[in-house]
């Protein structure tokens, strides 16, 4: 497994990249507040919304291609049931659930294409996210890679000597748990040798400027101003 | 499954976020003050393997394969608590990093497949394997956990009006039970291969106490006498498919049963017979368990 995109997309230094993560994650989850609990039809939400995509492709300096090879990438399973929508007589149903999903997956994307992950789960505690929680996902974050890296050197070995079959397939599952097991248990004991407490120590926030305040309020504002205007 | 942002109604999505949040807080406080110190590198770890296992293909024959969702297989390792902590933090990364599974619908998917699938792939393995039938237990649970997180995650999305019709419905649950079967073999087969290498790594955690399965029974009744009442009366999938290809009418029943309908027929009100129904289903379901849990551990012993 790669290093994903998003982590390459997300080292970037545009506006958005520099915004607090903290606003960041309060104006995405208004947008998608703002966009689950609409009843506006398919072609109002993208027009309604598509501004602030474009925006935020603009201000994030994101190859807007790329982005939306993502999304398309994740719309198979809305795509599946917007099919059955359809089959059952219900096509605005249909392009309701495929705009929905799309938009939805814009806004993650922008957000975790322009936030690298330690400071998306910073800002997750700063909002009452349980601290055991916070610190399981970065551990597990940092040490993916590697056994991910690993557990496809085992299939590779089992490729040459002709693949898995049943039993063998569970001892390796079992060899790769035992492997992350020890790994744990060698981390545990550095962090102690080294006198930490057993978790990532994060530095504290800074002040966020005030166009990184402005953020989702100016977000909630429009989407606000987009709905009474629709409603007229 | 992984539910995305966009398909489930506001309802559905608060009441499922709020009610996450509130038990990963209440469970992450609870396995907080019973691990040793500094144990988050070993969940963080065990939620990479969960990850990494996936690479491992087991063959199911026809050139197809299968790989492990690993709930019920870190259930029984770590303790249902600690585990529905490393699988809140799969789908964590899931869905920020891989973007499998909504953010809104986050909460959807910690009850679906963190909450009910750890703690349903946890409970046969627990019962189970104290009376003796360790190998049926684990493979159960693997089964139930893969099963149960499917199936609400489909109830969900019916709840919040997203239209299936009865044949898409049929289908689904037919692929949902085949991948439960399978996910319950490897689960049994990984856990058996992980004993052999160090029994020391299967740690169930501390038991409930009897106050949760007081709770537990207290709720199957509130369900078993009201939930009928508050039941949809539209025809299920099944029923529904069978009403538009006009074959509902041909149905005819082998024999007359007292509870047919899931009602007593010889009730006055029909909040009785329905709520009576649901009753006594309970207490024959837990006479079936209790004289199966007597019964079953002696055999296999023997």
């Amino acid at each position: 497994m790669r290093r994903p995109v998003l982590e390459e997309w997300s080292r970037g230094d545009s506006w958005l990249h520099c915004a607090d993560p903290r606003s960041k994650l309060i104006a995405v989850l208004v947008v998608l507040v703002f966009l689950g609990t609409s009843r506006a039809r398919p072609a109002q939400l993208a027009a309604e919304y598509l501004p602030v995509i474009l925006l935020g492709l603009g201000g994030s300096g994101l190859p807007p291609w790329g982005v939306t090879k993502r999304v398309l990438a994740v719309m198979t399973f809305s795509a599946a049931f917007s099919a059955a929508a359809w089959i059952a007589g219900q096509p605005e149903r249909a392009g309701l659930l495929l705009t929905k999903s799309a938009l939805s997956s814009y806004a993650i994307l922008l957000f975790a294409g322009t936030t690298p992950l330690p400071g998306i789960l910073r800002s997750l505690e700063w909002l009452g996210a349980p601290r055991l929680l916070v610190q399981t996902t970065q551990f597990l974050y940092r040490y993916l890679f590697v056994l991910v890296a690993k557990a496809r050197q085992m299939r590779a070995a089992a490729l040459c000597r002709g693949g898995f079959r049943w039993e063998s397939a569970g001892g390796a599952a079992a060899a790769l748990f035992g492997s992350a097991y020890g790994r744990a248990e060698g981390i545990h004991r550095a962090m102690l040798s080294r006198g930490a407490a057993g978790h990532i120590a994060s530095p504290p926030w800074q002040r966020p400027e005030a166009a990184s305040v402005g953020l989702p309020c100016a977000l909630a504002l429009y989407l606000t101003g987009a709905r009474l205007l629709w409603n007229l | 499954m992984h539910i995305p942002d966009g398909f489930l109604s506001t309802p559905v999505w608060a009441v499922l976020n709020a009610g996450s949040a509130l038990s990963i807080g209440a469970l992450a406080r609870r396995v907080e003050s019973t691990m040793e110190e500094g144990r988050a590198p070993l969940l963080g770890v065990m939620g990479a393997f969960v990850f990494a296992a996936q690479i491992v293909n087991f063959p199911v024959g026809a050139g197809a394969s299968g790989h492990l969702l690993g709930g019920a297989l870190m259930a029984v390792t770590l303790g249902p608590g600690a585990a529905s902590i490393v699988m809140t933090a799969i789908l964590v990364v899931q869905a920020l990093v891989f973007q499998d599974g909504g953010l809104l619908a986050l909460g959807a998917n910690v009850c679906n497949m963190a909450l009910a699938g750890v703690w349903a792939g946890y409970l046969p393995y627990k019962y189970l394997a104290a009376g003796g039938w360790r190998r049926t237990g684990v493979f159960l649970g693997g089964m139930v956990s893969a099963l149960c997180a499917s199936c609400l995650a489909i109830a969900e999305l019916r709840l919040s009006g997203v239209p299936m019709p009865g044949a898409v419905l049929g289908i689904s649950l037919g692929v949902f039970l085949v991948s439960s079967i399978l996910e319950g073999s490897i689960t049994a087969t990984v856990f058996f291969a992980i004993e052999r290498m160090n029994p020391a790594w299967i740690r169930p955690g501390p038991a409930e106490p009897r106050r949760l399965r007081g709770l537990l029974a207290a709720a199957a009744v509130v369900l078993a006498s009201i939930g009928g009442l508050l039941a949809s009366s539209l025809p299920d999938g099944l029923e529904k498919l069978a009403g538009d290809l006009g074959i509902a009418g041909q149905a005819r029943g082998l024999l007359d049963t007292p509870l047919a309908d899931y009602e007593i027929q010889a009730a006055a009100e029909p909040w009785m017979r329905k709520a009576g129904a649901g009753l006594i289903g309970l207490a024959s379901v837990w006479a079936l368990c209790l004289i199966l849990a007597r019964f079953l551990p002696r055999r296999e012993r023997s």
